[in-house]
């Protein structure tokens, strides 16, 4: 029966969250940004794109660039913080902890659904970026943007899985606070102050390569640049030392009289 | 008669504010237990050690018979709960609410669900989504969450506070029929006697983070249904001659420094009595107090009147 567990725990978090804003933000996010960069492109692409240039790695960077330094923390932020909301509001940690089930496995499955919800938006953005690469191709065909199947298996969805596996330490960093505190405002406050900070600090600081919220943008810069920071490597760890405490501190930590 | 809960000499400070100073309480099976106690005096925090809420490092918890600190999913297992409000999220339907914890707990039926709304009477408001729900049918439904897993033992906090009379009728008879008709043991808290004595067969009575009385309700009935009356004379020897030669009263205790005796009387009528024949008897009496027992001082707080 516990082997099932985590299906049934993220089943259930679905089940809460589909009819909640959280669906709507998971997929109007990436729609949206989508949406823009290519009618950017569409009105302005003839300035942008000089004759003769590979318009490719202009998309690349146009969709991914923006995303990794603000939008992608920024999302994060809002969405576990709004998973989250959720339970503070009806008061359900004592609920759930009173359940017959052990009080770190309830932490984990809820904690994976905010994570897989991040995947899931990246990998519906890189779906989208083509497809509006699509609709370019047909207005300006002298782009030559084609071969999209292969662009998206071989450039857009590694792009974004990597940058998804770049976000866990973000997440688990803004996951922990948002369980931690009730007020909406802690989490979503902490990670648009670390985003500047990261947005900054990715100017040229040269301790850059250990701030988790620029290590998006940094495996972005790996693909592109040809170069190793060991991106993935260090956000599994640092996210998996964050995400392995704030597990302990769920198993451990006794909610206040007021929860 | 098996006890399911066992509490002995339990600890809690929060933030070094001492919550509950050695509590010992036996609720035994297929009890409706009343914990009576006024607000603030540590029910909540008890029930929330009960079921492991609030951190405890002694292993003084037995809960049947096994160890809270050791065998907490085990005993959860037969345990519901209903922890001050109820848990539940407002904008899912009654009924998805409880199909959310049927599924996270698994190994529960689907017609499970249709029972217990069935036992508590929601079937009808099921499909409406629970912010629509008056105090009443949520806390009806939060007894619903609680009875998913069969539970022998439903611990609920404070049940009918701040209900309307027709729900608190409601909630009462739906606890009784629990008791009667479906064998669960109830631990049960109140800040209100009148509450309990409509429902409990046992009662606990909390103050301070200390059991000052337990026992069947019959027994509290006895005891606070008495006058425990202390008479200051003016020759404590020789009142108390008086008093066991002309009456049948109990003496319950004497004061020899001041002059004391305590009498456990049955009406005011007897008060004067006691007087009128101590001063025939020459004896002054210079005072004549109720006595500020805990208990007693107790049962004032607890006799607020109750809204039915």
């Amino acid at each position: 029966m516990i082997l099932f567990f985590p299906l049934r725990a993220l089943r259930s978090e679905w089940n809460k969250a589909s009819k909640t804003f959280v669906p709507w933000l998971a997929i109007s996010a990436p729609f949206i940004y989508a949406l823009l960069i290519y009618l950017t492109l569409y009105n302005a692409g003839d300035r942008l794109v000089k004759p003769g240039t590979d318009v490719w790695p202009i998309m690349i960077s146009q969709s991914f660039q923006g995303l990794y330094v603000l939008f992608l923390p920024l999302a994060i932020s809002i969405l576990v913080a709004l998973l989250y909301q959720t339970d503070h509001q009806a008061n359900m940690w004592k609920h759930l902890y009173a359940l017959p089930l052990p009080r770190w496995s309830i932490f984990v499955a809820k904690s994976l659904f905010g994570f897989l919800l991040i995947g899931f938006c990246l990998i519906l953005f890189s779906g989208l970026m083509v497809f509006a690469s699509y609709l370019l191709h047909a207005k300006n065909p002298s782009w030559g943007l084609d071969n999209f199947f292969s662009m998206l298996t071989n450039s857009f969805l590694p792009i974004a899985i990597k940058g998804w596996i770049a976000s866990f330490s973000i997440w688990s960093i803004q996951n922990w606070i948002s369980y931690r505190f009730r007020n909406f405002a802690i989490p979503l406050s902490f990670g648009l102050a670390a985003t500047v900070v990261g947005a900054i600090v990715i100017q040229g600081w040269k301790n850059v390569f250990f701030f988790p919220y620029s290590f998006p943008v940094l495996s972005l810069a790996e693909i592109t640049g040809g170069v190793s920071y060991h991106i993935v490597f260090k956000s599994l760890m640092i996210g998996g030392v964050v995400f392995l405490l704030s597990v302990i501190d769920a198993q451990k930590y006794f909610k206040s009289k007021a929860d | 008669m098996n006890n399911i809960i066992q509490i002995d000499n339990l600890h809690f400070s929060y933030s070094k504010k001492k919550v509950l100073d050695g509590l010992t309480l036996n609720v035994p099976d297929q009890s409706i237990y009343g914990f009576l106690g006024p607000n603030g005096s540590g029910k909540t925090t008890t029930i929330r050690l009960l079921l492991g809420l609030a951190p405890n490092k002694e292993d003084n918890i037995v809960t049947f018979n096994h160890s809270l600190r050791h065998q907490r999913l085990s005993i959860l297992q037969k345990t519901g709960a209903l922890v001050e409000m109820p848990s539940l999220y407002p904008h899912l339907s009654g009924f998805q609410n409880l199909e959310l914890t049927r599924k996270l707990i698994g190994g529960i039926s689907r017609t499970r669900t249709e029972e217990v709304l069935e036992i508590v009477k929601m079937k009808n408001d099921a499909h409406l989504a629970t912010k629509k729900y008056s105090l009443g049918m949520k806390q009806r439904l939060g007894l619903a969450v609680a009875l998913l897993n069969k539970p022998q033992l439903l611990i609920l906090d404070e049940p009918t506070n701040g209900l309307d009379p027709s729900g608190i009728k409601e909630m009462r008879e739906l606890i009784v029929d629990l008791h009667r008709n479906h064998n669960k043991t109830i631990f049960l808290s109140s800040h209100l006697l009148a509450e309990i004595e409509k429902m409990a067969t046992h009662v606990g009575i909390l103050k301070a983070g200390k059991c000052v009385f337990e026992g069947k309700l019959d027994d509290l009935q006895r005891v606070l249904g008495k006058n425990i009356i202390v008479f200051k004379v003016s020759d404590l020897l020789e009142a108390e001659n008086i008093i066991r030669a002309h009456t049948e009263l109990t003496i319950l205790k004497t004061s020899k420094e001041n002059n004391m005796i305590t009498l456990q009387l049955e009406s005011e009528a007897a008060i004067a009595k006691v007087n009128a024949l101590l001063v025939q008897h020459s004896i002054s009496v210079f005072n004549i107090a109720p006595e500020a027992g805990d208990l007693e001082s107790l049962f004032i707080e607890l006799t607020e009147p109750s809204p039915l």
